[in-house]
């Protein structure tokens, strides 16, 4: 719910500044255009060009103390962000304009008699066409930030169906491996039982949660054991591991899938099989995860689910880490390598 | 009763040599880890029935029961597989009969009591549909009883001759009575047609030349022989060639 609530957030910024100046300058523009004034000495010309010029001074002195509240309107909920954001930005707008009509009355043209026999209605009227104007860029920003929230949801619905995607065949031969060793090897039969669930255990829980590498590690242990199991010397595992990248986090299930495809691919197509090997290292503030499996001498076809666990996780690393995330695939001649590079973070200390 | 059971994994076949030793007083059980394995199983010593996974090495089991049709009294077939939906829907669709891993024994007893041989048609239907369809990895020949199992990779073409299409590898000469545009189909992108009468493997083509006669031929990997290429077809080899 915190992260919910973090979202209701006003952007002023890029093309909502830019929509907040057009369309004060517009509304100021229109009406210039629309009203004649008496004893105004202005041509048409000019006084569009005057009114487009005070509309866009105005605009942008609004914007600097709306642009320095920023994070703290981001913090406020909609409804308090809004009534906050139109008041800073009439106040402004009343100021400026007073001040201007007060001290410096040749400056500007603004739509009514100017310089103004009484700069306290001038400057009300300037902070009502800015509250106007304000209220329509609000409107923009509102709709947009909905529009965002809708699309986060669907990515996230997207994640969750993705990562609950281990694969159901999976599921069902351990459980016939399990029934077919529960009589001549119970003691296997039961570890088998206790690593199928701590791997579904991390698996329907399907979040975008954030775990150590440990933890990551184990679990990959557990499923790579199953495995095992099912394909007994046709699978040999070689771990690699850095003890300093132990502590560093990455969302739940980015070495999993990885594996699955590794034995899906590398090792279940072959009679002979092979070996995949983890490396976790890190250099220079990065971490490297590096899952290799040998190529398959015969090539059966296999459906395509390689590409779609590959940009799930890339997916959810660049959720965690922005965009500085890279996943490469590279084959040689006998092995298909797939590397992650992602920034080192080290857990926070639980204290 | 003789059963051979075909499985990539060890304990699944342990799980099935159990449960059929717990239902029938004395059966001859045999066993190969993969679909090529099952058609030598089967030729050495002709089981009744085969109890067939569908994912394997080298060849699946749709694939080995499809060369196992061909031969003079097939065995029946009966399919287990952990999840394949696709599979399972046109099981359904053609009566064909199959088993859900983890095997349950009730179901194990009933398919036992009814065993039938699959028709080769609705192994075709299965093998038609859309997410099973994929070419075949080996092309069987019966000779004399005998079943010959040739990996399509080391296939260098496919020649129409007479009424058949002969099959060369680099040392072996088989001939088959499938036609040589259902094989253009079945392997379209590894086998490229050459001539009227010859597709020849993409993977095999060492290159072209060109004959006293002024016509192109194809020399392949591991052949002394070359193979014209008619003008129909020469553009479009060529242009292949290049790449």
């Amino acid at each position: 719910m915190r992260i919910l609530k973090k979202r209701y957030l006003l952007r002023f910024k890029g093309f909502d500044i830019l929509a907040h100046i057009m369309t004060i300058a517009t509304v100021f523009a229109l009406m210039n255009a629309l009203t004649a004034i008496p004893g105004d000495s202005f041509s048409g010309a000019e006084r569009l060009l005057r009114s487009v010029a005070s509309a866009w001074l105005i605009a942008a002195v609004t914007y600097l103390p709306l642009r320095a509240l920023y994070r703290f309107i981001q913090r406020q909920s909609l409804v308090s962000a809004v009534i906050i954001s139109l008041l800073v930005a009439g106040g402004f707008a009343f100021l400026v304009t007073y001040a201007i009509a007060v001290y410096y009355p040749e400056l500007v043209f603004v739509p009514f008699p100017w310089p103004p026999e009484n700069p306290l209605s001038a400057a009300i009227r300037m902070a009502m066409v800015s509250m106007l104007g304000y209220a329509l860029v609000i409107q923009i920003a509102v709709s947009a930030r909905r529009e965002r929230m809708a699309r986060r949801a669907n990515v996230s619905n997207r994640i969750k169906a993705l990562q609950a995607r281990i694969r159901p065949h999976f599921f069902f031969n351990t459980l016939n491996s399990v029934a077919s060793l529960i009589r001549s090897d119970p003691d296997s039969a039961e570890k088998a039982i206790e690593d199928l669930a701590g791997v579904f255990r991390v698996v329907i829980r399907a979040d975008q949660r954030l775990v150590s590498l440990a933890e990551e590690i184990e679990i990959a242990r557990q499923y790579m054991s199953i495995e095992k199991l099912r394909l007994g010397e046709r699978l040999e595992v070689e771990w690699h591991m850095a003890e300093e990248v132990m502590t560093a986090t990455l969302p739940s299930l980015t070495l999993q899938p990885l594996l699955e495809n590794a034995v899906y691919h590398g090792i279940e197509p072959s009679m002979r099989g092979g070996t995949i090997t983890i490396d976790c290292s890190s250099d220079d503030g990065r971490l490297h995860i590096l899952v290799t499996n040998p190529v398959t001498e015969f090539r059966v076809q296999r459906s395509s689910g390689n590409k779609v666990a590959l940009k799930n996780i890339k997916e959810r690393l660049q959720r965690q880490f922005g965009g500085d995330v890279r996943i490469n695939i590279h084959n040689t001649s006998d092995r298909f390598n797939v590397s992650i590079d992602a920034p080192l973070v080290h857990a926070r200390p639980t204290r | 009763m003789r059963i051979l059971i075909v499985d990539d994994e060890k304990l699944a076949r342990e799980r099935l040599k159990q449960l059929v030793s717990g239902l029938l007083p004395h059966p001859e059980l045999f066993e190969a880890s993969n679909g090529r394995e099952a058609l030598f199983e089967v030729n050495a010593t002709h089981p009744d029935l085969v109890l067939m996974d569908i994912r394997m090495p080298i060849m699946d089991g749709l694939e080995s029961a499809m060369h196992l049709s061909h031969m003079d009294n097939p065995p029946s077939v009966i399919f287990t597989t952990a999840y394949d939906q696709h599979a399972v829907e046109a099981f359904e669709v053609n009566a064909v009969d199959y088993l859900l891993k983890p095997i349950r024994k009730d179901r194990l007893e009933l398919a036992l009591g009814k065993v039938s041989p699959v028709s080769i048609q609705s192994l075709r239907n299965i093998k038609s549909r859309e997410e099973m369809a994929s070419a075949r990895s080996h092309i069987s020949v019966q000779l004399r009883g005998q079943i010959t199992i040739i990996p399509v990779q080391e296939i260098s073409y496919f020649m129409a001759d007479n009424k058949y299409v002969r099959v060369c590898t680099a040392n072996e000469r088989h001939y088959i009575e499938d036609s040589l545009v259902s094989l253009e189909q079945e392997f379209e992108g590894k086998f490229l047609r050459i001539h009227r009468n010859a597709i020849v493997s993409i993977d095999h083509i060492r290159g072209m030349e060109k004959q006293a006669s002024g016509r192109w031929h194809v020399k392949l990997r591991d052949l002394e022989e070359t193979l014209e290429v008619s003008r129909r077809h020469t553009a479009a080899v060529r242009s292949w060639i290049r790449g």
